[in-house]
């Protein structure tokens, strides 16, 4: 091999290209020299083996585009240049892609080994390498490129076999070196849409799941559920079902410790970092595996196995990114704050899932508290007639994050959160969110006909729950106070959170008994005439249309009088799996 | 200026039968190199000298100057109806130019397609260019009509719309900082494929999400409308945005107008116009201008224009000022294609419209259908931009300046882009080719494509 060659071209075979060259692909092996093929051998010396199909060096060709004149140009034929092994050990048929290695190599076997050493007298010529491909750009010498791994791997990527794919996804690569970097990162900083697709950015991904029939499907596939109700419900539903659920399988104890701060500082308006978070919400849990309400219990589970997969688990996965499941609620609050469509189903999320913890007999204490939370929810009465259900959510959302998941499941942690709460949210004055609401309602009625703010109705709620909190050392309240809090001051007084007809508000304080976890509702809704809570911002319609509130041309927001709402209707499925029976 | 040429040097001409053996009598100087660099190729000659009067050399009839040439040669001679000079320079293009050829070959295939439909509208010219259309295809017949996906995936190939996306969206957000309701009217070619993000960005907002309105001007119905071209209703694409917004908790109303830029958008106007009457102040109105005001007639546009000295396009500025938005977004190619004779214009867009197809090699394999899509919508532009007349001439770009003079005009002040706006775009262009840029612009960002202005995105705010 080497011995073929003259002295002057193996040392010319150890040029400053190949110092570079060294100390950026083998930084961590400083004695470790490379070898040259000889057949790549300058003029002088003819080394051409029986492998080496083009081993004459053309005359250098003075190209204006090549960087370097006087640089030799290497061909190489595809056989030499994918050569590997080409060095094997006498010993233990070790191959070696390299002479160097191999001599090293022997050096364990105590034979007797050499390394090249560069002769400092030769002249280093710059050497450039040809794609061996007739048809490729660098086939000719003006392109060729500055070194034999450059060439190796542009070679195998470009006119190579992919023979190293991902296990994860479809993506094959000819290089190894470039599967081993694509399988690190695969699956964690790409974007999975239910139809197959992959994206890499996250933008694109949003762009893209927007307008694909996935999520369209994921909507329109829950099924009718319970008499009373019996309407699509909305992929928000499953799919915060699928993300809270996950989240709260968290094995952790420190859950909840973790979550509220980050969750406080969202709710009172700093959520720095919840982009970041919010990442990995949609790459793993918000668009992924919706599951149909039915099979709560079956679907949690099928959640977590998907984190487990795709982030080494659930452990690794939660305790890097433990604020994860709770996100959900800082968006359900400013969900609540946006306006009844979008928050229904945030709101009924929790609510499912805290039933689903139930049925899926939780793990922990959860399970206790979702009990206590079905029965909450049990308690919402309504007062307008087969209709209306926006009012419903506000319900399941109080019900659910005052009693189930931090009071009742453990009162210390619970407690914690409570005090980070008041320390950490923006204390708005009730009455000065009263009046805000009451500016909103009044604004909002005037063209919605009718509708006032049930954000009074709220409002009044967190007023009255603010008054009480001195007494009442309940934990629970004192959170639940707070999350009402968040949620009026996210909202800037926006919210057109249904009301009835007449304007009353939806919660009536007087039912509501925090001691024993139970939130009663009572729905101001006005009979027939104004019982349109939805207003048209929804853009969701009415009896099964989704886009009812969509108008072309010249329709002005229009809620047609007395329509069940899709929203409404979407909340009571929603609920229906759980205690829609028990419903009133 | 950075120089990406290569040395011109003695390639054989493509198609040898070419113009070797036309003995077209047509003689062509290549003169001195021009301060303008060419994504391949280097000269171009001074202003035209008389065909018959220089001598053309064949080695450089592959370089993007010459192409110019005689692409303005032509344009000249059927602009003076002259059948015969007419039909031998379009010879010579369409073989120094074939379609599928490097960069400044498509780039000069698309020119060339666009004088075959300019010159068979004239009348001497009609019957001899004949031959000629027969061989050339027309790329605005090829328009793909996209999916929503297909599109979504097709826009975000290339930084040419994101770029505004992302600036506008960071713009917008800054805008509506504490509003309650964003009422957003899209004014955009591109079918709404900026707003899941917006939606996305105004969903994790910190004080919670606001009510979206959006209001969509829909110019489809107009006889030249730019592509891309969408293959699904508003309707329908307004359900699945918002069903996506309501997966995002945002509640959302979507609207479409049916509107037409040669009336500058004055439905739109109008219905806006009676919505801002029973507003009370909580509602941030925002237009979202992403390459359709350029559709709207200038000055130029002649006959179209109600009075003689103001345009619809200062009229429509003058209008949206009036309804006291909280931002006006203008994001527009950097473009002057307003000239009214056509060598002008023939000019300008040559010296724009080579940006996208040498751009399109870094992101879509040749022989692609995405490529074809995309060729066709660049083709499209260019036909549009020399070959149409009036209102069917809805590419009239003007320059950053311009608009500019326009927003300050009707009362509007610029609204620097924050760091933040500049680093995402800057984020973005790092996953696309590395020939991509952005750079500040006095309070405008700029994208480029190795270092020529493409598109520019301004926010305005009334002053």
């Amino acid at each position: 091999m080497a011995s073929n060659s003259s002295a002057a071209a193996v040392a010319a075979l150890f040029g400053i290209r190949d110092g570079h060259q060294q100390d950026q692909i083998k930084p961590l092996l400083p004695l470790q020299q490379q070898h040259r093929q000889p057949a790549i051998a300058p003029p002088s010396a003819v080394a051409a083996g029986p492998d080496h199909a083009t081993a004459a060096v053309p005359p250098v060709k003075k190209k204006r585009t090549m960087p370097d004149p006087d640089a030799e140009v290497i061909a190489l034929s595809p056989k030499t240049l994918m050569a590997t092994n080409r060095f094997v050990c006498e010993v233990c048929s070790k191959g070696f892609q390299r002479e160097q290695n191999l001599q090293l190599h022997r050096r364990g076997h105590n034979l007797p080994w050499k390394l090249k050493q560069k002769d400092p007298n030769q002249v280093q010529r710059r050497r450039v390498y040809l794609c061996p491909e007739p048809t490729c750009v660098h086939h000719e010498p003006g392109r060729a490129l500055g070194d034999l791994t450059g060439i190796k791997k542009h070679f195998c990527r470009k006119h190579g076999e992919k023979k190293w794919k991902c296990d994860k996804c479809a993506k094959r690569y000819a290089v190894q070196s470039d599967w081993k970097a694509h399988s690190k990162v695969c699956g964690t900083r790409e974007y999975r849409c239910d139809c197959g697709t992959l994206f890499s950015r996250r933008d694109s991904f949003i762009t893209h799941r927007a307008f694909c029939d996935a999520l369209a499907q994921e909507s329109a596939r829950l099924p009718p559920a319970g008499h009373l109700y019996g309407a699509t419900a909305a992929a928000n539903m499953a799919l915060s079902l699928s993300q809270v659920g996950s989240s709260f399988q968290d094995p952790h104890g420190q859950y909840h410790q973790q979550a509220s701060p980050d969750l406080l500082r969202f709710g009172g308006g700093g959520g720095g970092g919840m982009a970041a978070r919010l990442d990995h919400l949609l790459s793993s849990s918000t668009f992924r595996n919706l599951p149909p309400p039915q099979a709560p219990a079956f679907h949690l589970g099928q959640t977590q196995q998907e984190f487990g997969d795709g982030n080494n688990g659930p452990h690794a996965f939660l305790q890097g990114k433990p604020f994860h499941g709770l996100m959900q609620l800082p968006d359900l609050q400013g969900n609540g704050s946006g306006g009844t469509a979008s928050s229904a189903p945030g709101l009924f999320n929790l609510g499912g899932y805290i039933a689903n913890s139930a049925n899926s007999s939780g793990t922990s204490s959860h399970g206790h508290a979702s009990q206590g939370h079905m029965a909450n929810n049990d308690q919402i009465s309504e007062g307008g007639g087969g209709g209306a259900g926006s009012e419903n959510s506000g319900a399941a959302f109080f019900s659910a994050a005052g009693g189930g998941n931090f009071p009742g499941g453990d009162h210390h942690q619970a407690g914690m959160y409570s005090e980070q709460a008041m320390a950490m949210l923006p204390q708005m004055s009730a009455t000065a969110l009263l009046q805000k609401a009451a500016q909103m309602g009044s604004s909002t009625s005037a063209d919605g006909g009718g509708s006032s703010s049930i954000f009074s109705g709220f409002l009044g709620q967190s007023d009255q729950q603010q008054g009480r909190a001195p007494s009442m050392v309940d934990q629970g309240q004192m959170h639940l106070q707070s999350l009402m809090n968040s949620l009026a001051g996210g909202s800037n007084g926006g919210g057109i959170f249904g009301g009835g007809g007449n304007g009353r508000g939806m919660i009536d304080p007087r039912l509501y008994d925090m001691d024993q976890h139970e939130v009663k509702f009572t729905q101001g809704r006005g009979g027939g005439g104004g019982g349109d809570v939805t207003r048209d911002f929804l853009g969701v319609g009415g009896r099964g249309d989704v886009i009812r509130g969509m108008s072309v041309a010249r329709g002005e927001h229009h809620s047609g009088g007395g329509d069940m709402s899709f929203l409404e209707a979407e909340m009571k499925s929603a609920s229906s799996p759980f205690n829609g029976g028990r419903m009133q | 200026m950075m120089q990406f040429t290569h040395a011109a040097v003695t390639a054989p001409p493509l198609h040898p039968n070419g113009a070797h053996g036309l003995g077209l009598g047509l003689f062509l100087d290549v003169g001195a190199p021009r301060a303008r660099p060419w994504p391949a190729g280097g000269f171009a000659s001074t202003p035209p000298p008389l065909p018959t009067s220089s001598k053309i050399s064949l080695g450089n009839l592959n370089s993007a100057g010459c192409m110019e040439q005689l692409l303005v040669h032509c344009a000249n001679a059927i602009e003076a109806n002259d059948a015969t000079l007419t039909q031998q320079i379009l010879w010579v293009l369409n073989n120094i130019a074939p379609a599928d050829g490097d960069s400044n070959q498509r780039l000069t295939a698309a020119f060339l397609c666009a004088l075959v439909t300019r010159a068979s509208r004239t009348g001497a010219c009609k019957a001899v260019t004949a031959a000629v259309a027969a061989a050339v295809e027309s790329a605005a017949l090829h328009v793909h009509r996209f999916t929503a996906v297909d599109l979504a995936s097709f826009v975000d190939l290339t930084p040419w719309h994101r770029f505004g996306y992302m600036a506008a969206n960071a713009a917008i957000l800054d805008a509506v900082e504490g509003f309650p309701v964003v009422h957003v009217v899209d004014l955009s070619t591109t079918h709404c494929m900026q707003i899941p993000t917006l939606i996305d960005m105004l969903a994790s907002r910190a004080e919670g999400p606001p009510i979206l309105r959006l209001t969509v001007a829909d110019v489809a119905s107009c006889s030249s409308a730019p592509p891309p071209v969408l293959d699904m209703s508003y309707e329908e694409l307004g359900a699945k945005l918002v069903n996506f917004a309501r997966s995002r908790n945002v509640s959302m109303d979507f609207r479409v107008v049916p509107t037409s830029p040669a009336d500058a958008f004055s439905s739109l106007v109008d219905q806006l116009r009676v919505q801002q009457l029973v507003l009370d102040g909580t509602e941030a109105l925002v237009f979202n201008c992403h390459m359709l005001m350029h559709t709207v007639p200038d000055e130029t546009a002649g006959s179209v224009s109600l009075a003689q000295s103001v345009s619809l396009r200062t009229m429509l500025l003058k209008s949206l000022r009036a309804l006291e938005p909280a931002l006006v977004v203008v994001a527009e190619e950097d473009a002057d294609f307003t000239a009214g004779d056509v060598v002008g214009r023939l000019r300008a867009a040559f010296n724009f419209m080579w940006i996208p197809y040498d751009a399109v090699d870094t992101f879509l394999p040749k022989g692609s259908e995405q490529r074809r899509w995309y060729e066709a919508e660049v083709g499209w532009k260019v036909e549009n931009v020399l070959a149409q007349e009036g209102v069917d001439r809805v590419e009239r770009q003007e320059d950053r300046t311009r608009w500019g003079q326009r927003m300050r005009g009707a009362g509007f002040r610029p609204v620097a882009f924050g760091e933040e706006a500049a680093g995402e775009v800057r984020t973005m262009l790092n996953e696309h080719a590395a020939g991509w840029g952005m750079k500040r612009e006095d309070d405008d960002l700029m994208l480029t494509w190795k270092g020529h202005n493409v598109v520019f995105a301004s926010a305005w705010a009334p002053s």
